[in-house]
């Protein structure tokens, strides 16, 4: 479904990718862990091109991301749901009206928009507060929200940037609990930045460890955590077997 | 700034800036109209809407009803059609706004309207406030005329009509024109120069008129030139007549400023010069020491002249009132250096007031006194008359004392044979009359003393009427009216001196006479008493004898001294004062006391310092000019060099005492009230620039400043090339939004700025877009987390824009104007 080639990012004289070279099958959920500073939310974001890549090819369906237009882009992105780390709600809106912000200007009807929000609300736990405001909601809530408005529109891609990271670990359950949800569906392609190793895990079919821009290490959870080759990796067995 | 060019949002710009324009020119327009108005009122309440009016006519408040009337009933009969409006009444005067008629704006009615006016109740004056006109004044007086004739062709210009004797005024079509008929006007000014000719005041030409005739062909023949008028003529200008009140004015102070005169000992050594300054004692100052500190009490004198037996010296600092004492000091700074010695204090400003005072404090009691003497030239004419009578009675008296001489001698012979009764009713009818002439000459002793007060008055008030007399000789004013009360006064003084005099001398011809009939009367009282008694009988006769001795010749004696008096004379000379009396009475004393304290009144009312500096400001301002004498005026071409010419200018008049100068042949006069005018007009656009400076600015800081932020942060997205990114800065979004917003808002509202005068908007507006966009961040800086979530959401610039920079930013007009935009509002 995705394949990314030789995909290369500076910002000035600081490269932050150094020729990525990552596939993603359909269905399959990627989690892709690493050290701070490694490159992992360059990487993600270079996908869907919020951020621009320097250089590599992004292919996704056939289709060279890397080579769109404007326009084509964001036609694109339309079908890569992206969750932040900072959940980046749009604070004047309630919960219902920022899930249906993007089927509205997509062109849906008003009623389905609201029919389409109100089911991913419910599946994200949160019917009940449609008509909070984000300010309103706890950090947990907020994530769930980012996750259900990725969901609306059902992507084939869901593309994850560290949606833990900026939570109360006491909050952190509720939204990984959605998450591993979402991995039962087999329709749908996850790329998921995390640091939560016990739930790359449970949910990962395969996991990327990176280092400096680089990918370090590959594999199945089980090969990584158990039989690590990189010094990342190894790093991540002796966390497991610490805890 | 392309970004923005290639989305949808440049149709939501486009419509925000016509809005912010059509907005901000109907606020600024507003705040301008309003600001026009008040203003506007205010102004024209003083000097009329710019071009509605005409004639501004001023009279005396308090009369102006009665003016307005007169003034309307002048327009109805002489200018039908035209309209009057009472204007506002300022320090005691009421304007009058007057428009006229259209057919009456002509410049025959022009030349002559004011005329229609000069017989209206109170009037102050009549002023031309016709507008559009160009005004042009101190043209020579001899070229106004050529100078009306080529100015009446420029183009805009109405019609022409001249303004006094050195001016022109210029009708305009309309007020546009008025810069291009004023530029044309400085053209024609500008082709001619007016080489002027001043002779010394007291060494003129005899025609200067003639001379000037000369000198304008030897100036075209030696210079060559195109052309030399004379505009010499034999008027007299308005600095001349300045001049010469001025010199009136200072001899006429110097008349009345106090002179000090302190002589100088022939061994003295003080060194005093003109113009320096000296001390005396003020208010509350005595006894002054040398080396004491002089305080500001002290009087400051000015040295105007030293010789080497005085100096003389002004009051530049107090009054001659303040004076405490005559001692005289020099000073230095701040101390007293040496005493110069007594001075003697001139004033004739206050000894004329002392002696019209005191002169008008006397002649109310001369009339009470003139009253008196003339009711008792009546009695003494009623005495006189009494005389006459006792005359004739003393007359038998002394008869019968001479028969009874006889009797008397017979008595001393044979004293018992008298008839002592027929003795005793004599010397009673005796007594009686010689009562009646004590009487009488008892009266005339007070009228002899009134009459020698009434002299001593006269005498006093005619040395006050000589003292007023000889001061008032400088001033022409007073000295008429004076010299009536002083001839009045003379002719009363000679009548009355006159008179009294003979008067006073008859009088005292009855002092013997008086003194002779009481000593006779006391005889007859004893001569009574003695035949009452019966002594006349049982005395011996020596006694007797003597007694009537004693009578019989007080009797020749009194006969004597009452025949020299000349009765008939004496009440004709008493008849005749009282008709120069009655003469003197007839004298207007009231309007001659009048007189005297109305000149006391008007006396300058000035401190002798105010006196002194008035002089020495006439004198500074004499001392810088140039004392205009006659004057030669030539109109040349405006290349020749005037000044050069002096030397060849000295030759052909033939005097090298003369000065020559370089005139303009007329400047346009700024009008004052079309200045006025404008500039309230200047301070509507400014204040419609600054509304609209204003609320462009607010625009840029609400509005423009989220897109702007939008714009950076795109910009810095992107790795582009610098031009790339210069076109595409939030920078060129704020200088042209600025830029054309507010210039186009001038351009409408017709705003300006003072000292701006090239499109002032479209620079405001590219300054004040910079420098917010240079500070765009920090004012309003864009959510990246919103936005980049729109971003992922797959929004284009003008979605994001739309639904989440905007709504997220500042409240202003471009938040109204997007809420049409809004999915969810």
């Amino acid at each position: 479904m995705l394949k990314v080639s030789d995909l290369k990012k500076s910002y000035g004289s600081h490269e932050v990718l150094k020729g990525i070279n990552l596939n993603v099958a359909t269905g399959e959920t990627v989690v892709i862990m690493g050290p701070s500073g490694c490159g992992k939310s360059t990487l993600i974001r270079c996908i869907n091109r919020l951020t621009e890549p320097d250089s590599g090819k992004i292919i996704y369906k056939g289709i060279e991301i890397d080579q769109l237009k404007e326009k084509e882009l964001l036609e694109l992105r339309k079908n890569m749901g992206f969750v932040f780390q900072n959940f980046n709600l749009i604070h004047r809106l309630t919960v219902l009206q920022n899930v249906m912000l993007g089927l509205v200007k997509w062109g849906w009807d008003r009623e389905q928009a609201e029919t389409r929000a109100l089911k991913v609300l419910e599946q994200v736990e949160l019917r009940d507060f449609v008509h909070a405001r984000p300010a309103d909601l706890s950090g947990g809530q907020m994530q769930r929200v980012a996750i259900a408005r990725a969901l609306a529109i059902n992507p084939d891609l869901m593309l994850l940037d560290e949606p833990t990271a900026s939570l109360d670990p006491i909050l952190v359950g509720e939204v990984l609990k959605v998450m591993e949800e979402l991995t039962v569906q087999k329709d749908k392609s996850l790329l998921i930045v995390t640091h939560e190793v016990a739930f790359a895990r449970r949910v990962a079919n395969r996991i990327v460890l990176m280092d400096q821009g680089v990918i370090v290490e590959e594999g199945s959870p089980q090969n990584i955590f158990e039989n690590p080759q990189s010094w990342v990796g190894r790093r991540y067995k002796e966390m497991i077997e610490y805890h | 700034m392309l970004y923005l060019f290639r989305a949808k949002f440049r149709k939501d710009l486009i419509i925000h800036l016509l809005v912010v324009v059509l907005v901000g020119s109907a606020l600024s327009m507003t705040a301008g109209y309003l600001a026009d108005n008040y203003f506007g009122k205010t102004v024209s309440g003083l000097i009329g809407d710019y071009g509605e009016f005409d004639l501004l006519i001023t009279v005396n408040r308090e009369v102006r009803s009665s003016a307005l009337s007169q003034i309307r009933d002048i327009l109805r009969v002489k200018l039908p059609g035209s309209t009057v409006e009472q204007g506002v009444t300022v320090a005691g005067k009421t304007n009058f706004f007057v428009q006229l008629d259209q057919k009456y704006r002509t410049r025959e009615y022009f030349m002559q309207v004011d005329n229609y006016f000069v017989n209206v109740t109170g009037l102050n004056g009549v002023t031309m406030m016709a507008e559009p006109r160009v005004t042009i004044r101190g043209i020579p007086a001899g070229l106004v005329e050529k100078m009306e004739q080529d100015m009446a062709t420029i183009d805009g210009v109405k019609f022409t009509y001249p303004a006094g004797s050195t001016g022109i005024d210029l009708m305009l079509n309309n007020a546009k024109e008025f810069n291009h008929v004023s530029a044309e006007v400085d053209k024609i000014l500008n082709k001619y120069r007016v080489l002027e000719v001043r002779f010394p005041i007291d060494n003129g030409p005899v025609d200067a008129v003639s001379l000037g005739d000369t000198l304008a062909q030897k100036l075209k023949k030696e210079y060559n030139l195109e052309y030399a008028e004379n505009l010499t003529t034999n008027d007299m200008g308005d600095q001349q007549y300045l001049i010469n009140t001025m010199l009136e004015m200072k001899k006429f102070l110097l008349q009345y400023a106090t002179v000090i005169s302190i002589p100088i000992p022939e061994d003295s050594e003080i060194v005093v010069h003109r113009d320096d300054y000296l001390l005396m004692p003020g208010p509350g100052r005595f006894d002054l020491q040398v080396g004491e500190e002089i305080t500001p009490m002290d009087m400051k004198l000015q040295v105007i002249e030293v010789t080497d037996e005085e100096i003389k010296a002004l009051i530049v600092e107090g009054n001659v009132t303040d004076i405490q004492s005559n001692e005289i000091y020099s000073f230095d700074e701040d101390k007293i250096t040496a005493f110069l010695g007594t001075g003697a204090v001139l004033s004739p400003r206050e000894d004329l007031k002392y002696a019209a005072d005191e002169l008008a404090k006397i002649l109310p009691d001369l009339d009470r006194i003139f009253t008196n003497l003339y009711g008792m030239t009546d009695e003494a004419i009623t005495a006189i008359e009494m005389y006459s009578d006792t005359m004739v009675e003393v007359e038998d008296v002394q008869q019968a004392l001479q028969e009874g001489q006889a009797k008397v001698e017979e008595v001393r012979a044979k004293l018992t044979e008298v008839d002592l009764t027929k003795i005793q009713d004599f010397v009673g009818s005796l007594l009686s009359v010689v009562s009646t002439a004590e009487e009488i000459t008892s009266k005339m002793d007070w009228a002899k003393q009134e009459l020698l007060q009434i002299d001593n008055e006269l005498g006093q008030f005619q040395g006050q009427v000589d003292v007023v007399k000889n001061e008032f000789g400088v001033s022409e004013t007073y000295s008429k009216q004076l010299d009536n009360a002083v001839d009045m006064a003379k002719d009363l003084q000679n009548a009355l001196q006159n008179n009294t005099t003979e008067i006073l001398e008859k009088i005292s011809g009855y002092n013997p006479i008086l003194k002779n009939i009481a000593g006779w009367k006391q005889d007859l009282e004893k001569l009574q008493q003695m035949v009452a008694s019966g002594d006349l009988l049982s005395e011996d006769t020596g006694a007797v004898t003597e007694v009537l001795d004693k009578l019989i010749t007080g009797s020749s004696s009194t006969m004597e001294y009452l025949g020299k008096l000349d009765d008939e004379k004496m009440n004709e000379q008493i008849h005749g004062f009282k008709e120069s009396l009655e003469k003197v009475q007839q004298s207007d004393v009231s309007a001659i006391i009048k007189e005297l304290e109305y000149i006391s009144d008007t006396l300058p009312g000035l401190r002798d310092e105010e006196v002194t500096r008035t002089i020495r400001l006439i004198e500074n301002y004499m001392s810088g000019q140039i004392i205009p004498g006659e004057q030669i005026l030539i109109m040349v071409p405006n290349n020749l060099n005037i000044s050069k010419t002096k030397p060849f200018v000295m030759e052909a008049v033939g005097q090298s005492t003369i000065s020559v100068f370089n005139m303009d042949a007329g400047v346009v006069q700024p009008n004052v009230r079309g200045e006025f005018l404008r500039i309230i007009s200047e301070v509507r656009e400014t204040i419609t620039a600054l509304v609209a400076v204003v609320l462009v600015m607010l625009v840029l800081l609400l509005d423009l400043t989220g897109v702007m932020s939008v714009i950076k942060e795109l910009r810095k997205k992107k790795n582009g090339s610098l031009i790339w990114n210069l076109i595409n800065s939030e920078y060129v979004v704020g200088i042209l939004f600025g830029s054309i917003s507010l210039e186009i808002i001038f351009s409408l509202t017709n705003g300006q700025v003072p000292y701006l005068d090239n499109h002032p908007g479209f620079w405001i507006g590219l300054v004040m877009g910079l420098i917010i966009a240079l500070l765009t961040d920090r004012i309003n800086p864009v959510n990246k987390n919103e936005y980049m979530a729109g971003e992922a959401l797959g929004f284009n610039l003008t979605e994001i824009l739309r639904e989440i920079v905007i709504p997220a930013g500042k409240p202003g007009l471009l938040l109204i104007l997007n809420r049409r935009n809004l999915d969810f509002k």
